[in-house]
């Protein structure tokens, strides 16, 4: 990636280089397969284990933590500067719409039976290929997080994949492992291999508090 | 006109106008602050180099270096100056000049 210092460039080569711990892909990675678990929970009629439902809130610690102690003493901490008013109007934008949806999908799980159980749909491969490389690739473009354009290129290509070898009824679970759990996998290994690859790259820093301009 | 954007070199500002420094300025003023091991791997600077860089720009009052501790961890906060900002915005215009008058 080439450098560039201009300010308004900085921001994403931050974004960029704060994703390279590949935390991020392991989280959406095992948000896709704690989602393809729960179906399989569904489709065989088991009890569903509650904390399935609340992998979202589950896995926010352990990436806070990884970001904590891990990713930040290694790249080192910056603040950026404040934020001018046009884009900080599309942040809250984007924001305010990313609280709603969780906030739906969140809903929408707990009452998943008796809100979805009469009303199942599906859409067609194509418009899943195009609506997710879409979503992942503006958020991965907008915020400089380009590994988010693979995790879309990923779990987008899984559906009409699905519908070339035959998976093509959404609901059954076959289905849903191939175009829900497999991606989930797939993206949390390369996750996993980013992180691996981040840690060589950024070992520790053991500054001599003298070198650290002056006695600390 | 040229030759006086060519002579204009002469007046950059030397605190500045080392290769390092220039690099240390541009990130601190791409950003509200930032600390040691943040600089450190963006300029590839050893601890020492960096430090000693450091000093010269804190010294003419282009930077501001705090220090504080974070999760019991001492951590240098560093942030460039009203100063610093204008006396960098002023060598880039000399800078541009002159790559604009030499090709």
């Amino acid at each position: 990636m080439q450098e560039n210092y201009k300010p308004k460039n900085i921001e994403k080569r931050l974004i960029y280089l704060q994703s390279r711990d590949g935390v991020l892909d392991i989280f959406f990675g095992c948000m896709l397969m704690a989602a393809a678990l729960s179906d399989t929970f569904t489709y065989y009629n088991w009890a569903e284990p509650w904390y399935i439902r609340f992998m979202i809130i589950i896995l926010m610690v352990p990436f806070l933590l990884v970001k904590v102690f891990l990713t930040t003493p290694r790249i080192g901490y910056v603040k950026m500067k404040p934020v001018a008013g046009g884009r900080k109007q599309l942040l809250i934008l984007l924001t305010i719409f990313g609280i709603v949806l969780t906030t739906l999908l969140l809903a929408a799980t707990l009452l998943k039976g008796p809100l979805l159980s009469n009303h199942e749909f599906s859409l067609s491969p194509v418009v899943e290929f195009a609506f997710w490389i879409f979503l992942f690739g503006f958020i991965g473009w907008l915020m400089g997080l380009y590994s988010l354009i693979a995790v879309g290129l990923i779990f987008g290509f899984a559906w009409p994949i699905a519908g070339m070898i035959g998976l093509d009824s959404i609901a059954s679970l076959p289905a849903e492992l191939f175009t829900v759990g497999l991606p989930g996998f797939v993206i949390a290994g390369i996750g996993i291999i980013r992180l691996i690859k981040f840690l060589r790259m950024f070992p520790r820093q053991n500054l001599k508090a003298n070198f650290e301009h002056g006695e600390q | 006109m040229e030759n006086n954007n060519i002579r204009s070199i002469i007046d950059a500002d030397k605190i500045i106008h080392e290769p390092a420094r220039v690099v240390i300025m541009s990130l601190l003023n791409a950003v509200d602050s930032a600390d040691f091991v943040f600089l450190m791997n963006q300029t590839g600077l050893t601890q020492g180099n960096l430090s000693s860089h450091l000093s010269k720009l804190e010294a003419a009052a282009y930077i501001e270096i705090e220090k504080t501790f974070h999760k019991k961890r001492p951590r240098t906060i560093i942030r460039i100056s009203q100063t610093g900002r204008e006396a960098f915005s002023k060598y880039m215009e000399i800078m541009k000049g002159f790559y604009n008058s030499v090709g």
